[in-house]
Formats: C-alpha cells, sequence, structure tokens
C-alpha cells in the first residue's frame, strides 16, 4: 500500500477518524468517544471538535448527511461518517503507528531501553 | 435545563456570532445543539463547571483557528485562480526564441546592439553640435528612448509578450524610474506600481473572478509562467542606461576603452543568455554581464579621476563614485534576482502543513 502523503496525523484528527471508523456518529458523540479512546487525554470543545471537523469535510475524508435516528433529527443534528478516503489514510496510520510501537517491543525486549 | 446553563447557552449563543458568517451557516445551529447537549449530560453528572470552563476557554483559540483557515482558503483560492488565470493562455502561440532561432536572438538583442552602437558613435566619434553632458539630460534621453522602446513594448505585448519585448519594457521603465528618483518621485512610482498589484491581487482573493485580473497582468503572468528569465532579462534591459549613467563623465576624460568594454560585456551576455538553455547559466551570465560592466565604468573613474582630478587629493569624491556604483549594482542585482527569491518564497509558504 502507498503511503499517503497526509500522514502522520495530529493526535485529534487521528481520535475523530478512529471514532468514525465503526459507524457514523453525531458531533457530541464523537466528544465523547474521543475522550474514551484516549483515555481522558484529549477532551475536545465544541469548537475544536466542528474546527476539525470542517477541515476533514474540505479534504473529504468524512462526509456529513441529516441524522435518520428521530431524536437527532428533531434537534436537527448532523451525521458524520468516514469515507473510502479517509478510512484509507486512518488504515495507513494505523499501520505507521503499529511500525512505530514494533521496533520499540524489540528493543525492549532486546533490554536496551 | 437550570438557570446556570440557560444563562451560558445565551452566552455560547452570543459567541458563536463571532464566528465567520459561513461558518455559522453550515455550523452555528449543530454547535449549539452539541454544546446544549453536553452542558445536558455533565449537570446531570454534577461536572457542568468543568464543561463550561472548558468550552470558554478554548472558545478564543477554535474561533482564531476558524478566521485562519478561512483566511488560508481564500488565499489557497486566489493562487489557484491566478495560476490558472495564468496558466490557461489566451494568447497566441508563443513564438519561438533566441534558443530556438538566431532571428529571434538578433531580435531580443536589437536593444543592446542599437544603444551599444549609439553610445560608441556617440562617445568616441563625437558628433557636431553634440553637446558635453548630454548623459545627464533626462529630456534628451527621453526623447531617444521613449520613441524607440515605447511602440516596440507595446506591439510586444499585442503579442503576447514574448521575450524580445522584455529588455524594451525594461528599458521604458527603468527610464521612467530614473525621471521619477531626479524629481523626488521614485518613492510614489514605486508605491503606485506595488499599490496597483496589491489591489489587483486583493480583488482575486476577495471575490474570486479570473475576469478582475487586469489584462496586463494576465499577459506577465501567462508570459512568465512560460519562462519566469524572462522578468530578470527584462530587468537586464535597464543595462544601457546603467551605462549611461555610469559613464556620464566619458565626455570630459580621454575616452578610455573602457566604455567600449562595458558595451561589449553587456551585448556578450545578452547574447549568451538568448542562446542558453540552462537557467542557471541564463541567470548567471545576465549577472557577469550587469557586474563586468559597471567594473568597466569603475576602471574608467579610476583612470580618469585618478590621472586628472586626483583621488589622492580628495579621497570623500573617490570613495562617494565607488559607494553610488556599488549601490547601483546591488539594486540591479536585486531586481535579476527578485524572480528567483520570489519562487523561493512561494515554495516556502507551499510547505506541508499537518491536518
Amino acid at each position: 500500500m502507498n503511503t499517503p502523503t497526509e500522514i502522520p496525523l495530529t493526535e485529534s484528527t487521528y481520535f475523530i477518524l478512529l471514532s468514525l471508523s465503526s459507524k457514523p456518529k453525531h458531533g457530541y458523540a464523537i466528544m465523547k468517544d474521543v475522550r474514551i479512546l484516549s483515555n481522558d487525554r484529549i477532551i475536545l470543545s465544541t469548537g475544536t471538535l466542528y474546527g476539525a471537523l470542517k477541515r476533514l469535510l474540505e479534504q473529504g475524508w468524512i462526509t456529513r448527511s441529516d441524522d435518520s435516528d428521530p431524536e437527532g433529527a428533531s434537534r436537527d443534528r448532523k451525521v458524520y461518517a468516514l469515507s473510502r478516503h479517509g478510512r484509507r489514510i486512518l488504515e495507513a496510520e494505523i499501520v505507521r503507528l503499529q511500525e512505530l510501537l514494533t521496533a520499540a517491543k524489540q528493543r525492549v525486549a532486546e533490554g536496551k531501553i | 435545563m437550570s438557570n446556570v446553563p440557560r444563562f451560558t447557552a445565551r452566552v455560547y449563543h452570543l459567541f458563536l456570532r463571532a464566528y465567520p458568517p459561513d461558518y455559522i451557516e453550515t455550523f452555528g445551529n449543530e454547535m449549539y445543539g452539541t454544546f446544549i447537549e453536553g452542558a445536558e449530560e455533565t449537570q446531570s453528572q454534577n461536572a457542568l463547571t468543568s464543561y463550561l470552563i472548558r468550552e470558554f476557554r478554548e472558545m478564543p483559540k477554535a474561533l482564531l483557528k476558524a478566521y485562519w483557515h478561512g483566511c488560508k482558503n481564500k488565499i489557497l483560492n486566489g493562487i489557484q485562480l491566478l495560476s490558472e488565470a495564468t496558466l490557461s493562455s489566451d494568447l497566441p502561440p508563443a513564438p519561438p526564441d533566441g534558443r530556438e532561432s538566431w532571428l529571434q536572438a538578433v531580435l531580443e538583442l536589437s536593444p543592446f546592439l542599437i544603444s551599444g552602437l549609439l553610445l560608441i558613435l556617440i562617445s568616441y566619434l563625437p558628433f557636431e553640435g553634440m553637446r558635453a553632458g548630454w548623459q545627464r539630460d533626462l529630456g534628451f534621453l527621453g526623447k531617444v528612448i521613449i520613441p524607440l522602446t515605447l511602440p516596440i513594448f507595446l506591439i510586444g505585448l499585442m503579442r503576447g509578450l514574448p521575450r524580445w519585448a522584455y529588455p524594451f519594457g525594461g528599458l521604458l521603465l527603468s527610464y521612467q524610474a530614473l525621471v521619477a528618483y531626479q524629481s523626488g518621485l521614485w518613492l510614489f512610482l514605486i508605491v503606485m506600481l506595488l499599490a496597483s498589484v496589491i489591489l489587483a491581487v486583493a480583488a482575486i482573493f476577495t471575490s474570486p473572478q479570473p475576469f478582475l485580473l487586469p489584462v496586463l497582468l494576465r499577459r506577465i503572468g501567462q508570459s512568465l509562467s512560460l519562462d519566469w528569465t524572462r522578468l530578470s532579462f527584462g530587468f537586464y534591459g535597464a543595462m544601457p542606461l546603467l551605462i549611461i549613467m555610469a559613464f556620464d563623465d566619458s565626455h570630459l576624460n580621454n575616452r578610455t576603452p573602457y566604455l567600449a568594454l562595458s558595451v561589449l560585456m553587456m551585448v556578450g551576455s545578452a547574447l549568451i543568455y538568448c542562446r542558453s538553455r540552462d537557467v542557471t547559466m541564463q541567470i548567471t551570465t545576465l549577472l557577469g554581464g550587469l557586474t563586468l560592466s559597471i567594473c568597466g565604468a569603475w576602471l574608467d573613474q579610476v583612470s580618469f579621476a585618478g590621472g586628472l582630478m586626483n583621488w589622492d587629493t580628495s579621497p570623500s569624491l573617490r570613495s562617494g563614485e565607488t559607494a553610488w556604483m556599488l549601490l547601483l549594482w546591488i539594486q540591479w542585482v536585486f531586481l535579476i534576482l527578485s524572480p528567483v527569491l520570489l519562487i523561493t518564497v512561494g515554495r516556502v509558504l507551499n510547505l506541508k502543513r499537518p491536518v
């Protein structure tokens, strides 16, 4: 697989994409999921989240549509989903992180760290 | 909702208005809804205060980012539009230049050849009635330069600014700059030129429509997109005028051979530029031609002033002349290299930033 030129990603972008990889979500659900996925390390504010979502939409990494859930529809909510391009970038980033981890584990196993 | 979230929701709604209009239109309602959802949930978990602190603390940063991102998008759109306006040429096909055709090379060299020939004739075979100090007479210079350069430059402009048109434009512009300098209006001229370019580019950035770019700038952009060294060649077109200025005492001296040597360097360098296919070679040649011509003028001053005016007894005159020539050289080196600097700045601005 060719490595996309967009990686490495910032931590916030990585966790947002990871959050959307399982299923489409609305804004507040993404905020909560990012917090859980990062073990409370990354707590996004509404402004920061929507700034990131806007950039990801412009780059075509995610898509935006109306919420089909009745509660969401009543609140005029939108849901965000990972696009094919976005998924490819997330996969490439995961491979990169795995390689980093493998290298580190190898050195730890050799007792050099 | 209790009173606290209702009040803060109002404040948050007020703050949301500070976002750019297109941002509010797309995300305003959604952000407000998300904020309320968060406030409701954190209130039920008794964590409302920390939630509100975080939201309002992060808001200025998010606002700045939204504006910066909007500006960056406008700039990128403007750059794209500018490059489209300059690359999608509505001009006739570019004629071959001096690299492919000797005829074109002669045409490109003509301002240097004609002015060089005139300079040598006037300096070494003085005509009857040619008064001394004509080099400092801007009115006289204008009567020669403007009729010889303006019509040819305009023809070049109509034909899509081929390479041969640039030295004519450079000579004309440098004469106008000299007139402005002598009359104390050079700063005004520079400001007017810069302001017109900046306003034209700003018009594109604020309202992305290619037709807003003036025809002259489009023509220059389209022509330079084929070969950016043309701009350097255009500035080099001022060389005949620089030589006239640098040898302005030649009517008094013993007619040293340095003027002829400087003219020869100017024409020779222009010829190598016209025939060369390598950009580095082309720019180096132009710089070399400029440097050697100015060196010739300095040697002329040394041999003339050292003999007649005795620089040794008036060191201020010596250093003044040398500093003036050095300044002239630095200014034109900067102008000839300016396209290289512009390209470098463009590359730095295009550096990839993390998402």
